[in-house]
């Protein structure tokens, strides 16, 4: 009743299942620390609105 | 979680389904970008709108309560899929398939909109959201107890790619305590702490405004609590359900730890009552889980720790001027709480656990649940430190006690894994077929034990048990203490299933000896095994005998693991996830750290120069 013959690739599809979980979680951890970084590097003048406005992004 | 799917088919499909399910990840990365962006750019406003009525709902800002709604949902979701899916593979055994197996689908779910949470209350807020936040951005600053809740979310999560690695190196550990387990279990226990930061963190924002905490918010932070005992609590999961793979000395230790920081850091934060109240939200929760994965859904029944013993200790502990002396009273109430707390709930273990505490078991489960305890115990006191706005220790003691802690949790662990296998023992077996309906033999087992003096007077347990004979057989599990009657010599008390899909083992474990045989193991050709054991090696004999030796239980328990990996690898993929875990220990100190530090130097500094919350 289970597989009858022999596998070698195990749970995949339970990683199959979990890619559109656990994907877009690294890649918006990604932009996360992307946006900060850049934010980081731009100089602290409050009056640089172009680097201000485009920060913003995220999730 | 707790075993994968084990696939029927080698690469053929598997390429489309990859594609699809990456253009589904593409879709779902996409929507939440375009949702954050728009949001923090001012684009869109029914987020705003919808995180405030949860906010005026709740009386706390939107960014907390909104996220904390979402919070509370998805991980009783996830609770329920984690307990349902231990107790699927259980009574069924691994799932054969990727779709059969729907308790997967609520862990997914809970794991991801967990994330989703925590990342909510990063997104949320246009203004600082209190001292402690972390600047993202010069205009974009996000809650503490946010960017935790979002990394539990991220640490249970990746644990998903990190399984499948493991699965292929190592084959399916059908254990809960296979390490990436525990990083998708561990992931969403430690994230209750971070809900209450992030609770925490909102009543500091509205603490100037007018309002009294309402009932249904004391009973949030009730459940918050009873929420972290559970979240300690997922690692016990195995003994709930009566299929320990791991020496019993582990469970008052597991216990007693859980106790310690959820029952400790409740009552200091919440007064009078509120370890018991805390217990009580637990049991609730819990008990009402179970009860729809067993009588309801028919499932193996899982029973759970009361945890009210140790929560009595701690209430009457605090009745004494101890408690203005918090790590004193951390300390102490985790000494008491393995002592006398751990004695009472060993009552309720006995009175329905398969397996309760002999009285063997008392004296390494003290050694390692003492200390344990009470270092754990000074950190709950830590907690509800950081929680009532008292100043922590200095940086170095408040780090050096959790790497204590950690150190000694290790130190109790690594004596835990410890074990032998008894060499040259045999047990002498005898099955004696009491009713065969339709090819459903039920056998009376007889065991004679050699060396007789094996088996101490008081073992742990010497029992046949039989699991994964799917869920409409007696729920796939039968559990048999067997009765000792004379040296070395027990009897089965009920009748033994040896048919079908049933696996079936002698099962002891006395001190550190533990090991089994196995009676009946169906040939398994999805990996490559033969039928095992005298039952099965004989299927159509009355009356069966052999003498078999003792092996080691993982053999048998988790047939479906390779053991031919190298064991450097097996270290450094352990150590791999070990440095995950450490680094999410790592940021719930910082956090609590942080945020502790920002109040405590704004208390100091409130009087000459009140800061302006930005």
């Amino acid at each position: 009743m289970m597989a009858d013959q022999h596998t070698d690739i195990l749970a995949h599809h339970a990683l199959l299942l979990a890619i559109p979980a656990f994907a877009p979680a690294i890649a918006i951890v990604g932009v996360v620390l992307w946006v900060a970084m850049r934010d980081r590097r731009i100089p602290d003048d409050p009056t640089t609105l172009d680097g201000d406005k485009r920060e913003p992004d995220r999730r | 979680m707790s075993t994968l799917a084990a696939s029927s088919e080698g690469g053929g499909a598997a390429l489309d389904q990859v594609i699809g399910m990456s253009i589904a990840a593409a879709l779902v990365f996409a929507g939440l970008l375009l949702v954050g962006y728009l949001h923090r750019n001012r684009k869109i406003t029914w987020l705003t709108r919808l995180s405030e009525a949860f906010g005026r709902r709740f009386k706390r800002p939107p960014w907390v309560a909104l996220p904390l709604a979402l919070f509370i949902a998805t991980l009783i979701c996830a609770l329920f899929g984690f307990i349902w899916d231990v107790s699927l593979h259980i009574g069924n055994g691994r799932d054969p398939g990727p779709l059969a197996n729907p308790a997967h689908y609520f862990i997914l779910f809970g794991l991801f909109l967990l994330f989703v949470a925590g990342m909510l209350a990063v997104v949320l807020p246009y203004d600082k959201p209190g001292p402690a936040a972390v600047r993202i951005t010069r205009n974009w600053y996000a809650p503490v107890g946010g960017i935790l809740m979002a990394g539990c979310g991220l640490y249970a999560l990746i644990g998903f790619p990190l399984d499948d690695i493991w699965h292929r190196i190592f084959g399916q550990d059908v254990t809960l305590w296979g390490p990436t387990h525990l990083m998708m279990i561990g992931g969403a226990g430690f994230s209750t702490l971070t809900a209450m930061v992030l609770e925490y963190e909102g009543r500091l924002a509205t603490r100037d405004q007018e309002h009294r905490d309402g009932i249904g918010l004391k009973f949030v932070q009730y459940l918050g609590f009873g929420g972290v005992i559970i979240g300690m609590s997922v690692f016990q999961i195995e003994f709930d359900f009566g299929v320990p793979q791991f020496r019993q000395v582990f469970q008052p230790m597991l216990i007693a730890a859980a106790a310690a920081l959820g029952l400790v850091a409740a009552r200091m934060m919440m007064g009078r009552g509120a370890a018991i109240a805390a217990a009580l939200v637990s049991i609730l929760l819990r008990g009402g889980v179970a009860l729809i994965v067993g009588p309801i859904l028919g499932s193996p029944i899982n029973w759970f720790p009361l945890y009210l013993g140790p929560a009595v200790v701690v209430e009457l502990l605090a009745l004494t001027p101890l408690i203005k002396r918090p790590l004193v009273f951390g300390a102490l109430s985790g000494l008491g709480i393995a002592t006398v707390g751990l004695w009472l709930e060993s009552l309720w273990i006995a009175a329905v656990y398969p397996y309760p505490w002999p009285l063997s078991v008392w004296r390494e489960s003290l050694a390692m649940a003492i200390p344990v305890a009470i270092l754990v115990g000074i950190c709950g006191a830590m907690v509800g430190m950081v929680f009532t706005g008292q100043r922590l220790p200095r940086r170095a003691i408040g780090i050096g006690i959790v790497v204590a802690t950690v150190l000694v949790i290790g130190g109790a662990v690594a004596n835990g894994l410890q074990y032998r296998v008894p060499k040259d023992a045999i047990a002498a077996i005898t099955l004696t077929e009491v009713s065969n309906n339709n090819g459903h033999k039920m056998v009376q087992a007889d065991v004679r034990i050699t060396p007789p003096d094996l088996i101490s007077a008081r073992p742990n347990w010497v029992s046949i048990m039989s699991w994964q004979g799917k869920l409409n057989n007696e729920r796939g599990i039968v559990i048999d203490r067997l009765q000792r009657v004379g040296p070395g010599q027990y009897r089965s008390t009920r009748p033994i299933p040896v048919w079908g899909s049933w696996k079936t083992l002698l099962r002891v474990q006395d001190g550190h000896t533990m090991a089994g045989i196995p009676i009946y193991l169906p040939a398994d050709p999805g990996i490559n095994k033969p039928a095992e054991g005298i039952a099965a090696l004989r299927p159509d004999a009355k009356q069966i005998f052999g003498a078999p030796h003792f092996v080691s239980e993982i053999t048998i328990l988790q047939r479906e693991r390779s053991f031919a990996a190298p064991t450097w690898l097996w270290t450094t993929a352990c150590l791999v996830v070990l440095a995950c875990t450490l680094v999410l220990i790592a940021a719930l100190t910082w956090g609590a750290g942080r945020i502790n530090g920002s109040e405590t130097s704004r208390a100091a500094e409130a009087e000459d120069r009140p800061k302006v919350q930005a």
